[in-house]
């Protein structure tokens, strides 16, 4: 799992170094071929972007996460659940339980999770299967209810961008205070590598929605068909328009650094383009 | 601080003369121990706030000591306060007002339930709630949470400031992970945090601050929502053990101000009993 990852990763820097490249190029062609040229260049590019360090890395940095945590913490499963701010529901986006649980989504004002995302503060417990809410949240969640459960927040910069959970760990009954601790500092690197490979992969999706508009606006309606065709299409590279959207969203929210960093690549497109 | 708010501030005094100092305060001789500070308290006439997921009045553990609470929910223009009862949606408020109720259990408890769909565990509605605490001059706050949002420092610490000043105890948990979070690292409150230890009464000084003292914090028998039971380990559950003991002290001695609550718990903790007794007067 960790080579894959280290693959994965490595293949998603080689991408990124490609990009560059291409970037450069195709504010080069902009000077000699003018506008169209370049908007279909970043046409080209942002699937390039979106098809291969998109999704891939994204989920194959959250598999990495759950399996070194469960390994860790000698746990019997471990998963990763992300916010959605515009829902205000966790949203499963990684488990070792396998791709069953992937994508559901519960409120975030609930439950174990729901206290970490709300306090900011990690938790651990146990026994607590006769409080019924527990045990439903968990076989809805999770498919089983643990006997014991660690789960701490994802943070970057001030805010909760989702939770790690870790259950039932097989050589004690309870999570102690050094899982915590431990639990608590793998979180530290484990949320900034999650918001970069989001961002990562945000970026690509943004470089085509960016296409669509200055497409649009420069009465270019071939291309802004084009765009709108790859955002609409479900082609693989595009994880379907309304995840599109709430990743667009979620940049928005995402805080200064971040909102910064998009419009830094947004305007820089849109000053090519025009 | 800006103009506008120095207008507001009341006109401060203090005597300078020797012939209008205060009268003679008093000042028992004698040593301050557990026994003297706590024995034979119940905690009676002390009123405790819990602010938190909100506790379940009903639960078996808290012992029929819920007196009242309020709810604080998203309203337009920031969050809205509303007195009601409430369940808990964590267990967690349970879970720290059935430990109180075990050390104090004739302790009148207050829930102000703070966390909730849409707030999002918001500074905002914490402040709220602590507001609202100190506005009903509770004796002691106990908060099991913090905030990391650097926006809410000042008015936080400034409540905190005022609670101080008005004899409310605000005993707040250390947060878990090595970050900033507020108000435990305020020097107006007591900050708490966990040791291993399972007796009760077992409080250590920490001489290495901003965590002031250590509190049992693992793997607790606790009460937990739907009259349920749990076992848990944290800060969150450290603090209402010296909460509950702050209780205990306030019910025998309700003269006492924050700075010598701090201090009568510096005195009973068990490295600084066992170091070396001490004697005031």
């Amino acid at each position: 799992m960790t080579e894959d990852l280290q693959q994965e990763l490595e293949s998603a820097r080689a991408t990124v170094a490609t990009q560059a490249v291409q970037i450069h190029r195709l504010q080069s062609e902009l000077e000699s071929r003018g506008a169209a040229g370049a908007l279909r260049g970043v046409l080209e590019l942002s699937d390039v972007v979106s098809a291969t360090v998109g999704q891939t890395p994204y989920r194959a940095l959250l598999a990495g996460i759950v399996e070194a945590a469960r390994r860790i913490f000698d746990a019997r499963a471990a998963s990763v659940s992300i916010l959605d701010e515009e829902t205000n529901e966790l949203v499963f986006e990684a488990s070792t339980d396998g791709d069953a649980v992937l994508n559901r989504r519960f409120p975030a004002h609930q439950g174990i999770s729901g206290w970490v995302v709300m306090t900011g503060e990690p938790i651990a417990v146990s026994d607590v299967m006769r409080d019924p809410r527990f045990a439903k949240d968990f076989a809805k969640s999770t498919g089983y209810v643990p006997k014991s459960i660690l789960a701490v927040p994802l943070i970057v910069s001030e805010d909760v961008i989702g939770v790690l959970s870790v259950l039932d760990k097989a050589s004690a009954a309870s999570f102690g205070l050094d899982d915590m601790d431990l639990l608590g500092l793998f979180a530290r690197p484990a949320a900034i590598g999650v918001e970069q490979a989001r961002m990562v992969s945000t970026i690509g999706r943004l470089l085509i929605q960016e296409l669509e508009s200055a497409a649009e606006g420069r009465g270019n309606e071939p291309l802004a068909d084009a765009a709108r065709g790859a955002l609409a299409d479900g082609n693989d590279a595009i994880d379907g328009t309304l995840e599109l959207a709430r990743l667009v969203q979620r940049i928005g929210r995402r805080g200064d650094r971040s909102r910064r960093l998009a419009i830094e690549v947004l305007t820089s497109i849109a000053r090519n383009a025009s | 601080m800006d103009d506008e708010e120095d207008d507001e501030l009341p006109a401060f005094s203090w005597p300078t003369r020797p012939e209008d100092q205060p009268p003679i305060i008093p000042v028992p001789n004698v040593e301050i121990t557990p026994e003297w500070a706590w024995g034979g308290s119940t905690g009676k006439g002390v009123r405790v706030c819990i602010v938190d997921s909100g506790i379940e009045a009903d639960h078996p553990m808290v012992g029929g000591m819920v007196r009242g609470g309020i709810l604080v929910e998203k309203g337009p223009e920031g969050p809205i306060v509303r007195e009601e009862p409430h369940d808990d949606l964590f267990g967690h408020a349970t879970a720290c007002a059935g430990i109180i109720h075990s050390l104090a259990p004739e302790a009148e408890l207050y829930s102000a339930r703070v966390l909730g769909q849409n707030l999002k565990g918001g500074g905002d509605a914490l402040i709220a709630g602590v507001r609202w605490a100190i506005d009903q001059g509770m004796n002691i706050i106990n908060l099991s949470l913090s905030t990391r949002k650097q926006e809410h420092v000042r008015a936080l610490h400034d409540l905190a400031d005022e609670a101080y000043f008005q004899n409310t105890v605000i005993v707040s948990s250390a947060n878990n992970t090595p970050v900033y979070s507020y108000p435990w690292l305020f020097a107006s409150v007591i900050s708490v945090a966990s040791h291993a230890e399972h007796d009760p009464f077992t409080f250590y000084y920490n001489p290495d601050p901003p965590v002031e003292f250590t509190a049992p914090g693992v793997d607790l028998e606790l009460a937990w929502a739907g009259k349920s039971t749990a076992v848990g380990t944290g800060n969150s559950y450290a603090t209402p053990h010296i909460a509950g003991i702050v209780a205990l002290i306030l019910g025998k001695h309700p003269e006492l101000t924050p700075f010598q609550i701090k201090s009568v718990l510096y005195y009973t903790a068990k490295n600084v009993r066992q170091a070396q007794s001490r004697r005031i007067g």
